[in-house]
C-alpha cells in the first residue's frame, strides 16, 4: 500500500508502529521528548537509549535510518558536543593554550550529545512510519480542540494536502519548463552563483504562473463538488484508536514516569 | 409528465470588455436536456459552450432568462448545493481536479463534503471505482496515472456523489487516443446505466457517438439534433469552422465529384459499406 508516494521521509511498511494511530503516535512523541529532558542519569540514560532501541527495533526501518535522520544535524550534534567538552569546568585532563577538556566536560557533552540522538532518532520516528497524508489528518484531529480560539485546523489540513498533491505535479512542471527553457539556450547548470539565480528567473515566472493557474482550476472542481470547508464534513477514513494505541500509550507514560521518578526521588 | 434534467429559457450571460461594451457570451439559448440523453456540444473557441456548461453546475448564473436543473432554478442560492449534487462536473486539465494525494481519498471528496457517514463512503467509492474500472488502482497516487485514468477517477468522483447527470468540459482534450477512447466507453457504460451525459467536445468523432448533438456559435445554438442530421450540412459547419467527421468530409466530397452517396454517412463503417455496395 502506497509504496509508490515516495514524499517526505516515510518508509512503509506494516510493522506495529506504522499500524499506530497518527495522534497517537504524535503525543508519545511530545510526551517522551519532555521524558528524555527529564533523564540525568546513567541510569536513566540507560532506560532512554533501551526504549529508543526497542522502538526502532520494532518499527523494522534499516538501521542506516539512524544516520539518515542525524545527517542534517551533524554539524548542531558536534558543537554541542564541543561547546560541553571545552567548556565546562572541572578537574582538567588536557590543556593546550586557552582550550581544556575537563572530565566533567567530557561526561557533560556525552550525555548532551546522547540527548539530542535520541531525541532526533526518536522523532524522526514518527516520519519515518506515518505517510505524510495520514500525519495531516493526525494533525488536523489534534488541532480540532483547538478551532474555538481561533486555529484555522481544517484549512491547515486541507492546505498540507493539497500541497502533498501537488508536489509532484509542480515538480514534474518544473522539469517541462527546464526541458523548454534548455531547448531555448537557457543555462541552468553553470556560470557563477549569481548568474544561476538569474537563470532560475525565466523558470520561477511560468511555474509561478501556471501554479496560480492550477490553483484557480482546482478551486472551481472543488467548488463543483460541494465544498464548503469544514463545516458538516466527514471523512471516509475516520482514525480509531484500539488496543494497539493503548498499549503504545501506556509503554510510553511508563517510561516517561520511571525517567520522573529516578530525577526527583 | 417527467421533469427535464436541464431546462434553460432564453439564458443569457452578459460580460463587460475592456471598453465597458456588453458583449454575449450566451445569447437566448433555449435547450432542454431530457434524463438519460448523451449529448454532446460542439463550437470553436470563444463560441460560448463551457461558459454554458458552467451554467448547467451553478458555477455561474444567467444574467437574464432561467436556467432549471431537476426542476430547480439554478438563480435561487439555497438550490445551488441540491443542483451539485445532481449535475458532476469534469474539467479539461485532469491535474487540475484531483485534491487528495491518494486516488480513493480523492473519489471520497465530494461524499465528504455531503456530510456522508464513513461507512457509507467507503461503500459508494468502491462503487465508483468499479462503474469507472480503476479498483486496482485505489491506493494509487493520481500523479501516476495516465489522463485517460485521471478523468475516470474525476468520473468516479462524481458518481460517489450519486450525481444523476455529468457534465465534461473537453474532458479529452489533454489526452492521447487510448485515454480518448478510455474516457469515451466509460460515458457510453454510464450512460447505459441511466446516467444523462453532457460532454463538450473538440472531437467531432465522439460527437458522432453522441444521441444528439448541439452547435453553438457566437453565443447562440445553431443546430441541435441527431448527429446524423447535424453532420450531413457540411458546409454550414465549415462555415462555422468547424470540423466535419472526415467519413462526412470524405463522403461530401465525393458527392460533389458526382458519386451518388446519401447525405446520412457519418462514420467510415457507413461510408465503406455504402461504397462496396456502388460496385
Amino acid at each position: 500500500m502506497l509504496t509508490d508516494i515516495t514524499l517526505g521521509q516515510y518508509f512503509p511498511g506494516t510493522s506495529f508502529l506504522h499500524r499506530l494511530d497518527p495522534r497517537v503516535k504524535i503525543i508519545a512523541v511530545m510526551i517522551f521528548i519532555v521524558a528524555i529532558f527529564l533523564a540525568n542519569s546513567l541510569e536513566s540514560y540507560g532506560i532512554v537509549t533501551a526504549f529508543v532501541a526497542l522502538n526502532f527495533a520494532i518499527s523494522r526501518l534499516p538501521v542506516r535510518f539512524i544516520f539518515k535522520s542525524l545527517k542534517p544535524l551533524w554539524v548542531i550534534i558536534i558543537f554541542t558536543m564541543a561547546v560541553h567538552v571545552f567548556a565546562t569546568p572541572g578537574e582538567v585532563l588536557w590543556q593546550y593554550s586557552v582550550l581544556h577538556i575537563t572530565k566533567e566536560g567530557l561526561y557533560q557533552g556525552a550525555l548532551m550529545t546522547a540527548r539530542l540522538v535520541f531525541l532526533i532518532v526518536f522523532s524522526s520516528l514518527l516520519t519515518y512510519t506515518t505517510s505524510p497524508i495520514v500525519l495531516t489528518d493526525g494533525i488536523e484531529h489534534l488541532l480540532n480542540p483547538f478551532k474555538r480560539i481561533g486555529v484555522p485546523a481544517h484549512e491547515l489540513a486541507m492546505m498540507m494536502t493539497i500541497a502533498l498533491r501537488f508536489i509532484p505535479t509542480l515538480l514534474e512542471e518544473t522539469d517541462r519548463i527546464m526541458k523548454a527553457q534548455t531547448a531555448r539556450g537557457a543555462n541552468f547548470t553553470s556560470g557563477s552563483l549569481i548568474q544561476r539565480g538569474k537563470s532560475m528567473i525565466p523558470l520561477l515566472v511560468p511555474l509561478f504562473v501556471s501554479a496560480f493557474r492550477r490553483a484557480d482550476d482546482l478551486a472551481t472542481a472543488m467548488e463543483a463538488r460541494c465544498y464548503r470547508g469544514g463545516e458538516g464534513r466527514t471523512r471516509m477514513n475516520e482514525l480509531s484508536c484500539t488496543y494497539r494505541d493503548a498499549i503504545a500509550m501506556a509503554a510510553v507514560l511508563i517510561v516517561t514516569a520511571l525517567l520522573a521518578a529516578m530525577r526527583w526521588l | 409528465m417527467t421533469i427535464p434534467m436541464i431546462k434553460t429559457d432564453r439564458l443569457c450571460h452578459t460580460y463587460e470588455d475592456e471598453d465597458g461594451k456588453v458583449v454575449y457570451a450566451l445569447k437566448d439559448i433555449s435547450l432542454t436536456v431530457d434524463k438519460g440523453e448523451f449529448v454532446a456540444i460542439i463550437g470553436t473557441n470563444g463560441s460560448g459552450k463551457s461558459t454554458l456548461a458552467k451554467h448547467f453546475n451553478v458555477l455561474l448564473t444567467p444574467t437574464s432568462g432561467t436556467c432549471e436543473v431537476c426542476g430547480m432554478r439554478t438563480d435561487e442560492a439555497e438550490n445551488i448545493w441540491k443542483i451539485r449534487q445532481h449535475v458532476g462536473m469534469v474539467f479539461q486539465n485532469p491535474d487540475n481536479q484531483i485534491v487528495a494525494a491518494i486516488v480513493e481519498e480523492d473519489v471520497a471528496f465530494g461524499p465528504e463534503n455531503l456530510g456522508i457517514p464513513s461507512d457509507e463512503i467507503k461503500s459508494r467509492v468502491s462503487d465508483a471505482l468499479k462503474r469507472v474500472n480503476m479498483t486496482i488502482y485505489a491506493k494509487h497516487g493520481p500523479h501516476l496515472l495516465s489522463g485517460g485514468q485521471k478523468q475516470r477517477i474525476a468520473i468516479a468522483g462524481i458518481l460517489a456523489m450519486q450525481c444523476d447527470c455529468i457534465v465534461l468540459d473537453e474532458p479529452t482534450a489533454m489526452l492521447d487516443p487510448v485515454g480518448r477512447k478510455e474516457v469515451m466507453d466509460t460515458l457510453h457504460q454510464l450512460n447505459r446505466e441511466g446516467i444523462t451525459v453532457i460532454i463538450i467536445t473538440h472531437f467531432m468523432e465522439e460527437a458522432v457517438q453522441a444521441e444528439r448533438v448541439v452547435v453553438i456559435d457566437k453565443a447562440e445554438v445553431k443546430m441541435d439534433g441527431v448527429p446524423r442530421h447535424v453532420f450531413s450540412k457540411v458546409k454550414e459547419l465549415k462555415d462555422m469552422g468547424l470540423d466535419v467527421p472526415v467519413a462526412a468530409e470524405l463522403a461530401e466530397r465525393l458527392r460533389q465529384k458526382g458519386i451518388p452517396l446519401p447525405a446520412s454517412i457519418i462514420t467510415e463503417k457507413e461510408l465503406g459499406d455504402a461504397l462496396c455496395q456502388l460496385s
